[in-house]
């Protein structure tokens, strides 16, 4: 039995008496101790999956059909109870605001050591150095010290730290981390990614980490699912999805990462509009932009084909 | 703008707010018009009348028209809180915009100035100059001004801050945008880009704020005319009118209290809807409410 | 530290040019207060007699550092008009008003801190419209009609109130604090709505805040969540609250009017009404003074509340 198995989830929100969804239908799952790279541009819906998986989607947005499975238990239906004492604990999440996701006015310490005692059960004591052992563990040195100094006080890379800390300071089965990176310097960035590798390894957690950037993924996961217009379009181990994409995005979407001796001026966007939640057709949501469709992708759902550890969804990689 | 102003009046609240202010406007303008009777006539046989044909909302303790004298009474409200507002956006955008185009000791001169007078409390200012100066109209030249003139000029001079403060915040911001850079680069004098470029585009929340003050300043004409230091009577206030209504609380006439009041309210109330509205309209970042206008 | 002590100069340097424009509008008033208090029929000589006897032959910068002077030693002089003691009629006076505004003040954050913070708690819902709809309202109608409503309503409709005056503490605590009730009503009516909507705003505002999001996801429970978002949305209440606390002696004197208490309303119209410069010059001071210091401890309260500005 797979840690996370996310079948058929839609996720919609309400706009003007309809629903629009921005997740229709995603379904992959990830083993413990394994790290799943979820990729796609912004509006892929890869975020939105994310929020539904912890049940932290902004109102009025909400699961509207498909099932969320985290250790063999159902969450899209779990009570409210069940669901804050499982965040924090065996499902965490580090999010991309690393500058404004501490509390400004409370010290870090306050902050680390209620996330513990909401999950741990231990003495404020307890906690404290249940705290500074996780600040240890994020690479901060002298936590002891800096437990009562505020969030402005901390550098942002430092801040998104202390952030992994909490998220990992109860020591999760599953740590989501929905683009670590975005706010923070390009150097950072590198040791930000070496700290969740490092972390993976010495916890033994699973990773679900989730990016636009190919490249941060590829260091870090072992399997990719990418994302388009809220749909998955493939689901591959990461070295064959770089070796030989299947699906058309997936194909387009590694032509745009830009490599080392590449000739200047060879780098291709993808031509066309990224697709608008509520304004897609019933079939490919990737056919308008998509240089092999046939008659049918506009019209019908591609359905997914597997070919041994490799998912695909498209019609023209069928035939 | 036009735009602007369609979105405004899709909103309840906007509509509700525009509809009021237009409809208060039109009478203040209109009063000769629309008044039934004259609102100084005495009329000592037909005193404390209640509402009922003839005078539709009653008559006052000197059989004056009870409806005649709210419709002129809205002239020197309305005249108040415009004319008020008027002159702190004048002084306050103008202080606002230079401070934000020239920086350097302008800058401080004038925003300092603008604190120190921020922190002067409005109403108790109004009560002190009326009375230092005394109740009566303002001789000028051959004019003479009536004695609400006084409280326009301090609460004018007392807006400036809010109004400047905004507009100075607005105008930084715009002054450092790229468009305005750009301008400047091909060469464009600091006058025609405060002019044509900064002012334009920092209005939105200048106007925002000063249709609140507007609510504020109806109520303080309301406020000193109501203790004698406002409107002078006979000549007809809101104010004025509750002063007089005062002791017909015990003997049940209700209509002399009742309607100024109501008067008041639903003037103040109209302003306030259109400037919560202009503000989520015009200033989506501030569409929470944090331009907050207290007096 | 330095802030503190540039806004006391600064509030300081405040008073003393309000107190010289205020000197300044005195002495430019054509109508002197010999002609006041002696009336039209005096003879110049005892128009001079009296200048000489108060002061009021010499220079006004003497005249205004003498009083100043005087001021800054907590003695007020005496009345032009009646030569009853300032000081005696300002101690009278003061209280009056001060509980008002206390009273008032507490009634005002009583009810609007839980109402903003219902409102914000259920955006958009049934229960906020109707508290903003309140707001409107209440930001809305004008402290001395209400009072003029409510007398209406408590004392002459139910007779549950004095429809004014003042009963004395020494008369009966309930007495006393039914005397207050319509008044501190009318008072505090407008700054229910006013700090309720900064209520509302500031925790709406928290709540959209990434970090309450972390929150959540972290498992935190509702309680502590709350903790988290009130502490933040503190900083600004507390100032529009310390604020409002200011403003709210310049209403209370209007307020003061309709219930006739003899508060400092009393003491500044009888002086406007008789031309009794000083005393309204000492009134108006002592409010502005008020409104000051409210306004330092809101700033202080501000900077003590945000970490980030504390340092």
């Amino acid at each position: 039995m797979a840690l996370l198995e996310v079948r058929d989830l839609h996720v919609g929100f309400p706009v003007a008496g309809r629903m629009v969804e921005v997740v229709r239908g995603v379904t992959f799952s990830i083993e413990a101790g394994e790290a799943l790279g979820l990729v796609g541009e912004s509006g892929s819906g890869k975020s939105q999956t994310a929020l539904a998986i912890l049940r932290l989607l902004r109102h009025p947005g909400r699961v509207t059909r498909g099932s969320v499975r985290f250790e063999g238990r159902e969450l899209t239906t779990a009570s409210e109870a069940a669901m804050r004492s499982l965040r924090g604990s065996s499902l965490s999440i580090v999010f991309q605001d690393a500058l404004s996701g501490l509390n400004p006015v409370f010290p870090i310490g306050t902050q680390l050591t209620d996330v513990i005692m909401a999950h741990r059960g231990l003495s404020r004591r307890a906690a404290r150095d249940a705290a500074v052992e996780a600040l240890g563990l994020v690479g901060i040195r002298d936590a002891a010290g800096r437990l009562g100094q505020y969030p402005h006080q901390f550098s942002g890379g430092m801040r998104q730290r202390v952030l992994i800390a909490m998220a990992v300071a109860c020591r999760p089965k599953l740590l989501i981390a929905d683009e670590p990176t975005t706010a923070l310097d390009v150097t950072v960035q590198a040791q930000i990614v070496a700290l969740l590798h490092d972390l993976r390894a010495r916890l033994g957690l699973a990773l679900l980490f989730i990016t636009h950037n190919l490249d941060l993924m590829a260091e870090i996961c072992d399997r990719a699912v990418v994302l388009y217009g809220g749909m998955m379009m493939e689901d591959a181990p990461v070295g064959a999805l770089f070796a030989a994409p299947l699906q058309p995005y997936s194909r387009a979407l590694l032509e745009c990462v830009p490599r080392l001796g590449d000739r200047a001026g060879s780098l291709r966007p993808i031509e066309g509009a990224s697709p608008v939640p509520g304004r897609l057709g019933p079939g490919c949501p990737f056919e308008p932009r998509c240089g092999v469709a046939l008659d049918r992708c506009a019209a019908e759902r591609p359905p997914e084909q597997r070919r041994g550890d490799h998912r695909v969804a498209c019609w023209a990689a069928a035939s | 703008m036009s735009a602007a102003l369609r979105s405004l009046l899709r909103r309840p609240a906007g509509a509700a707010g525009a509809a009021i202010v237009a409809a208060v406007a039109l009478v203040a303008l209109a009063a000769p018009l629309l008044a039934p009777h004259d609102p100084l006539a005495l009329d000592l046989a037909r005193k404390l009348r209640p509402p009922g044909p003839g005078h539709w909302l009653g008559t006052d303790q000197t059989g004056r028209d009870v409806l005649s004298r709210l419709i002129w009474g809205a002239r020197p409200s309305l005249a108040v809180g415009l004319l008020a507002v008027v002159i702190g956006t004048l002084g306050g955008v103008t202080l606002g915009v230079t401070a934000a185009m020239a920086r350097g000791w302008w800058e401080a001169v004038a925003m300092r100035g603008m604190d120190a007078l921020a922190s002067i409390p409005l109403l108790i200012w109004a009560i002190a100059i009326v009375g230092i100066i005394g109740v009566g109209p303002v001789p000028l030249g051959p004019f003479q001004l009536p004695n609400e003139s006084k409280i326009v000029l301090l609460v004018g001079v007392l807006y400036m801050p809010p109004l400047a403060r905004v507009a100075h915040g607005g105008a930084l911001l715009e002054a450092r945008a790229d468009y305005v850079q750009a301008r400047r680069l091909q060469g464009a004098g600091t006058l025609p880009i405060m002019l044509g470029d900064v002012l334009p585009n920092c209005l939105s929340p200048v106007v925002v704020q000063a249709t609140l003050l507007i609510a504020v300043g109806i109520v303080v004409e309301a406020s000193l005319s109501f203790v004698g230091l406002g409107v002078e009577p006979p000549a007809p206030s809101w104010g004025g009118m509750l002063a007089d209504a005062r002791r017909y609380i015990f003997s049940g006439e209700w209509w002399t209290y009742l309607f100024p009041g109501l008067a008041i309210s639903i003037t103040v109330i109209g302003f306030n809807l259109l400037g919560d509205a202009l503000r989520d309209t015009l200033d989506p970042r501030k569409a929470s409410g944090t331009v907050r206008v207290v007096a | 530290m330095w802030a503190l002590l540039s806004r006391l100069l600064g509030s300081a340097a405040v008073l003393v040019a309000v107190s010289l424009v205020l000197f300044a509008l005195i002495h430019a008033n054509p109508v002197s207060p010999a002609r006041v208090v002696l009336g039209n029929d005096a003879s110049e000589e005892d128009i001079a007699q009296f200048d000489a006897d108060n002061g009021l032959d010499r220079p006004v910068a003497e005249q205004y550092l003498a009083w100043a002077s005087r001021s800054l030693r907590g003695e007020f002089g005496r009345s032009l008009v009646d030569d009853t003691s300032i000081s005696r009629t300002i101690a009278q006076t003061m209280p009056v008003t001060v509980e008002l505004v206390l009273w008032a003040f507490l009634l005002a954050l009583v009810l609007a801190i839980p109402l903003g913070i219902v409102s914000a708690l259920h955006e958009d819902r049934w229960v906020d419209h109707l508290a903003r709809a309140l707001a409107t309202v209440g930001v809305s109608i004008p402290g001395f009609w209400l009072g003029l409503m409510l007398i209406a309503w408590g004392a002459v409709g139910l007779g549950w109130f004095p429809a004014g005056g003042y009963v004395p503490w020494t008369e009966g605590a309930l007495p006393h604090l039914r005397s207050m009730v319509l008044p501190a009503m009318a008072l505090g009516l407008y700054y229910v709505a006013i700090i309720s909507r900064m209520t509302r705003s500031a925790v709406a505002d928290v709540m959209m805040a990434d970090h309450v999001r972390v929150s959540r996801a972290m498992g935190l429970g509702r309680g502590r969540i709350m903790v988290y978002i009130l502490r933040n949305a503190l900083s600004p209440i507390v100032t529009v609250a310390a604020m409002s606390f200011g403003y709210m002696f310049g209403w209370a004197l209007i307020v003061e009017q309709v219930f006739t208490l003899p508060g400092m309303s009393r003491a500044l119209l009888n002086a406007i009404f008789r031309r009794d410069y000083i005393v309204i010059l000492d009134v108006v001071l002592i409010i502005t003074a008020f409104f000051l210091a409210a306004n330092i401890v809101a700033d202080l309260l501000y900077r003590l509340l945000d970490p980030r500005i504390a340092e």
